[in-house]
């Protein structure tokens, strides 16, 4: 009997070494974090996945007011961000001229060059964060994108410390590892507002899930 | 000594220059109405084919031969290349004319042995697939001369036994001054240099003295100095119209390989290029590039230039091709080493490349502010501005970091707006329809009006029933959607 099981062990033991040799395990990185500027979100979390993708969704005015965290961020720690415009209504004279020299601005006729130049900015990964801008492509314009563009992110990602941020007015992204809804950031009357302070009071709910391969809390410093 | 570098055949090796091997080949001067030979390489001799003939008469002795136009713009880089070359040697360098340079190199140490110097320097040049003749001699006018006679490095010790059988017309003599000394009977140097001097200048004149000390071995005439500013280019001029990129990117690798050679030998590097296509209607298509990390790496300007002509649609079909790199001193970019936060400078120009090929030039870039009260006024920079580091650490708040941004429609949409009291009450647009909640207005600019393109409009923010902030304005047009806040 004991022999018998002795050589079962031998077997599982050849054969797990057979199976790691032919298909080796994808080393678990380390998940790292970039902080945005906003506190919900850099305070709890540690700021947005590095390496993934993270879909904010929901109201228009609620997703510039977290762009303008983002951006204002770059502009104090002094990275770039690619923001690919999916339908140009980027409008710089609303924009501090000190975040305005910090984006490089691609302006897309439709989702589908959108896309194509949110690959190329994403595969460069000079930028650290990137930012496809979705908001007001049509519902019909954006089924024209295929299930498989966000996987195809999702393993371009893996292997850089990239942030693509999809903005989009209703959840689109399959697999999202994160996705951060948010509510309107206010009417007319908050027009005088500091964005600052809108960003404190923004609604947000953010759903996070565990990414495959993505070592979570761990930091390597060395 | 004296140095002197010689292209022989210069037209006919400018005109070659890029082009593979081939047969008899002459060049010709189109200016002349026949089409007159300038020059004519061994081959072509060896077939009767001369200069001064019509390219008819060159024909008409071989159908074969290969005629090529005379390219200014070839030889202008072939000569940059010969003086660069000449200046590399010695700051006291001399362009003599076209193809033809003389350095004077009495003020540095002398080489072991001058004709592996000058063996030297005919390799480099066989290397880039051309003939170099070189000449060393006491004064420039024997180096010229000893580089004209030789068929590789000539090296003269001995002036008197140097010059002593060479026929006069080496030394170039007027029609008539030959003549005259034909008739004399002197048909060689050294039979004229017999001759009593003050006779032979008494009867035959300053063009005689002057030829004279020319081969005298002792006259040491300063050299007519070039300070050029060194220009990094090349280029080339299609026997026929290209159709394809193909030949284009042959040649523009081949451009940079030399190209990239010659700046690493100066210690400087690429920080712009300048792309020339010549096109058949006469006009010409330019496209300065910017190098974002400063360098020399082939590769790298070639992938520039590559993705540049992969999308590029020309209307007429180039004829020729030229190619200028901007140098910067090497130095230059360790100051912005750490002021940059990309990591790969010329991965990121090139992927900048390929999203204007996708999109268009004036889609992709940096924007910036127009200093203008003009709505949607706005312009893209090419690259990212250099910033102070104390800047960008303190973060500056500005007036316009205020209130929600406007997402604007490009172009602005139709809206049908009901006022009352001056008000808007009722808008319809496909964006968004109903009635004015609440409104800020109305917003007056105008501008330019001292000038055709005056306007003036009047912008409202209003906020509807049903949902959604808009921005509506109202020109010479009349009312026009620009921009949301918030869509319903």
């Amino acid at each position: 009997m004991n022999t018998t099981s002795g050589e079962n062990r031998a077997r599982l033991e050849s054969l797990r070494e057979l199976m790691a040799g032919k298909f080796p395990a994808r080393g678990v990185r380390p998940e790292r974090r970039r902080r945005v500027g906003c506190e919900r979100l850099d305070g709890e979390r540690g700021g947005l996945r590095q390496g993934a993708v993270t879909e904010i969704t929901g109201s228009a005015s609620g997703v510039q007011i977290l762009l303008s965290a983002i951006l204002r961020s770059a502009a104090s720690e002094g990275f770039y961000v690619g923001l690919v415009d999916g339908t140009s209504s980027f409008h710089p004279a609303d924009w501090p001229d000190a975040q305005l020299r910090r984006i490089l601005w691609v302006m897309c006729r439709d989702a589908a060059t959108a896309v194509r130049a949110a690959d190329l900015l994403v595969r460069d990964g000079n930028l650290p964060i990137v930012v496809l801008d979705l908001q007001g492509i049509t519902a019909a314009g954006l089924r024209g994108v295929p299930a498989s563009t966000w996987h195809r992110f999702h393993r371009i990602l893996e292997e850089r410390e990239s942030v693509l941020l999809v903005l989009t007015s209703q959840p689109l992204v399959e697999g999202v590892p994160t996705r951060i809804v948010v509510e309107p950031a206010g009417g007319l009357e908050a027009r005088l507002q500091e964005r600052a302070c809108m960003v404190t009071r923004l609604g947000m709910r953010v759903f996070e899930r565990r990414v495959a391969g993505m070592e979570e809390g761990a930091r390597k410093i060395a | 000594m004296y140095v002197s570098l010689m292209l022989p055949r210069f037209c006919l090796q400018a005109a070659l220059r890029w082009r593979d091997g081939y047969g008899a080949s002459i060049v010709v001067n189109e200016d002349s109405a026949k089409g007159v030979v300038i020059e004519a390489d061994d081959e072509a001799l060896r077939r009767g084919i001369h200069g001064g003939m019509s390219s008819a008469q060159a024909m008409a002795r071989d159908m074969g031969v290969r005629i090529l136009v005379r390219s200014e713009s070839q030889e202008s880089a072939l000569n940059d290349l010969l003086v660069e070359t000449a200046l590399s040697l010695s700051a006291d360098a001399e362009l003599t004319s076209s193809g033809q340079c003389v350095v004077d190199l009495r003020r540095r140490p002398a080489p072991a042995c001058w004709q592996g110097f000058g063996d030297g320097l005919i390799e480099d040049f066989r290397r880039q697939e051309l003939a170099l003749r070189v000449g060393v001699a006491p004064t420039p006018d024997l180096a010229l001369l000893a580089a004209h006679g030789a068929s590789g490095a000539g090296i003269v010790y001995d002036a008197a036994a140097f010059v002593r059988p060479l026929p006069i017309s080496a030394l170039a003599p007027s029609a008539e001054l030959e003549e005259r000394l034909r008739a004399w009977g002197v048909a060689t140097v050294g039979e004229l240099l017999a001759l009593p001097r003050s006779a032979v200048v008494e009867r035959l004149g300053a063009e005689a003295a002057a030829l004279l000390r020319k081969v005298s071995g002792r006259h040491k005439r300063p050299l007519r100095l070039v300070r050029p500013v060194p220009r990094y280019a090349e280029a080339f001029d299609f026997e026929h119209e290209v159709e394809t990129t193909e030949p284009l990117l042959f040649l523009l690798r081949r451009f940079l390989g030399s190209l990239s050679d010659r700046l690493r030998a100066a210690h400087l590097v690429a920080r712009g290029m300048l792309l020339s296509i010549p096109l058949e209607n006469g006009a010409v298509y330019e496209r300065r590039f910017t190098i974002p990390a400063l360098t020399t790496e082939q590769e790298v300007l070639y992938r520039i230039l590559d993705t540049h002509l992969e999308m590029l649609r020309l209307e007429q079909h180039p004829i020729g091709l030229r190619l200028e790199i901007e140098p910067s001193p090497s130095t230059g970019s360790q100051l912005n080493l750490f002021e940059s936060a990309l990591r790969d400078l010329n991965g990121f120009g090139e992927t900048l490349a390929r999203l204007k090929a996708l999109l268009g030039e004036d889609h992709v870039g940096v924007p910036r502010k127009l200093d203008t009260y003009r709505p949607d006024a706005f312009a893209l920079d090419d690259r990212f501005p250099e910033e102070p580091l104390q800047g960008r650490l303190s973060g500056e708040a500005e007036a316009s970091e205020r209130g929600i941004p406007l997402r604007r429609f490009r172009p602005s949409l139709a809206v049908d707006v009901e006022m009352r009291d001056g008000v808007p009450q009722r808008v319809s647009s496909v964006m968004g329809s109903g009635a004015v909640l609440k409104h800020i207005g109305p917003y007056r600019l105008s501008g330019d009006w001292w000038d055709t393109d005056r306007w003036q409009i009047e912008e409202w923010d209003v906020e509807l029933c049903e949902g959604g902030i808009f921005r509506i304005a109202r020109s010479r047009d009349g009312w026009r959607m620009e921009g949301a806040y918030e869509l319903r």
